[in-house]
């Protein structure tokens, strides 16, 4: 593989959306970031807004939070954080995708029950499941990806947490609950959503237009797995919306950190899961996947920054996206969702 | 100013503009711009234009175009887009 140009301060490549490099080698996400000093008073602030918006939705229903729970490594930090450091009365949930790997099942078990916390698993039909995947990278299927986020994920990771989004929104209506939270961590989506109002009304209409394409590509089920009913909408009072939290972004801290902390939990790491996932074991064809189309690895953008504010250390974030898992390492997988790929 | 916009909107969000996908063209219910896009689209405008949107500025489909984006800015004064 022919080495491609980056920056000189983060690993973002000249492949990355927008960016530009200039003569001393740095590029416009650098130039333009937040100094550290910054992002700390930025981190601050969210932290003090997610503490607010924690205490004003809590003690209203059996769940504080529905927490949207891979067993990965973030996931579990993130549920830990809420109940150890929050005091929140979580339901954890996970969604076995198809490709949940053993060892983060047995990690989810061995979090929630540590930390006391009510578990689901809800497992999607697999027929539902592959040919959503499949679609993910179709030519069709691509147009249920919104653009920008393919920037911070591959179309396969995308369909995958439009589906876990729809799933953690209908439990929290079902459940009367206000705060959903997810593990996202710096760089993955932008700080300013650390916490987010959801409009759920708003969300619904957005997306209203697409319904045919939708129910086309994935049948009739596509309405349970991507809408919400009319009947789950009348639960939604608009004065009152859903809160987003996602905690791990009012923190500086490493890869290295978070395992130590949920070891003690009695977290594993995975070894099936690729080189950028501890939970999912269809990961590296997305990147794969993602790769060969637009020339950058999906998780430049997060690594990027964890190296930007001394995180991560440049060389170990180098040996990450430099791998690009190869197809002829993804056999099973391929069968598995149905797709061929011609890899040359 | 507005191919400034233009620039970000395209590099950001992986599209082009075109026949199709026009300065009328609405971001978010097209599929081009999600909830975190959005998030990048604000931080972009307000170190580039200096300026600073309240909460309530940023409801009701204000920014889901270049048109739109275009009238919010003016009616923070930035005229010169």
């Amino acid at each position: 593989m022919c080495e491609v140009l980056r920056c000189s301060k983060c690993v973002l490549s000249e492949s990355f959306p927008g960016i530009k490099i200039d003569k001393h080698g740095v590029c416009n996400y650098c130039r333009d970031s937040l100094s550290l000093d910054e992002m700390n008073t930025t981190r601050d602030e969210l932290k003090a807004k997610m503490s607010i918006a924690i205490d004003t939705n809590r003690n209203i229903s059996e769940y504080d939070a529905i927490v949207a729970f891979s067993g990965g490594k973030d996931s579990s930090f993130t549920l830990k954080m809420l109940v150890e450091k929050h005091d929140l009365n979580c339901l954890a949930v996970t969604v076995d995708n198809g490709f949940l790997s053993d060892k983060a099942l047995d990690n989810c078990r061995a979090i929630t029950g540590s930390l006391g916390v009510d578990f689901m698993l809800f497992t999607p039909a697999p027929d539902f499941m592959m040919n959503m995947y499949r679609q993910s990278v179709s030519k069709d299927g691509k147009k249920l990806i919104n653009r920008s986020a393919l920037k911070r994920a591959s179309a396969i990771c995308n369909s995958c947490i439009n589906l876990i989004n729809n799933v953690m929104v209908k439990l929290a209506l079902q459940h009367n609950c206000r705060i959903i939270a997810g593990g996202y961590i710096g760089g993955q989506i932008p700080s300013g959503a650390a916490v987010l109002n959801i409009d759920l009304l708003e969300r619904e209409g957005m997306k209203k237009h697409l319904k045919d394409t939708y129910q086309n590509l994935y049948g009739k089920k596509a309405d349970k797995f991507f809408y919400l009913r009319n009947d789950e909408l009348k639960k939604y009072n608009p004065d009152k919306p859903l809160i987003v939290i996602n905690p791990m972004l009012t923190l500086a801290i490493s890869e290295e950190q978070i395992i130590d902390s949920i070891k003690k939990l009695g977290w594993v790491k995975t070894t099936d899961t690729g080189m950028n996932s501890s939970n999912c074991k269809l990961n590296d064809l997305g990147i794969a996947l993602h790769y060969k189309e637009y020339q950058f690895h999906p998780y430049e953008a997060e690594i990027a920054e964890q190296v930007r504010y001394g995180i991560m250390d440049r060389q170990k974030a180098l040996d990450k996206i430099k791998t690009i898992p190869q197809f002829d390492k993804l056999d099973w997988q391929m069968k598995k969702i149905g797709i061929l790929i011609n890899n040359e | 100013m507005k191919e400034k916009i233009k620039e970000f909107m395209e590099s950001n969000f992986l599209f082009e503009f075109n026949d199709e996908v026009t300065e009328k063209t609405n971001l978010f219910t097209e599929g081009y711009m999600d909830s975190f896009g959005f998030i990048e689209l604000i931080t972009f405008l307000e170190s580039t234009f200096d300026v600073k949107f309240q909460a309530d500025e940023l409801t009701g489909n204000k920014f889901g175009s270049v048109e739109a984006v275009i009238e919010s800015l003016k009616s923070k004064g930035i005229s010169d887009v």
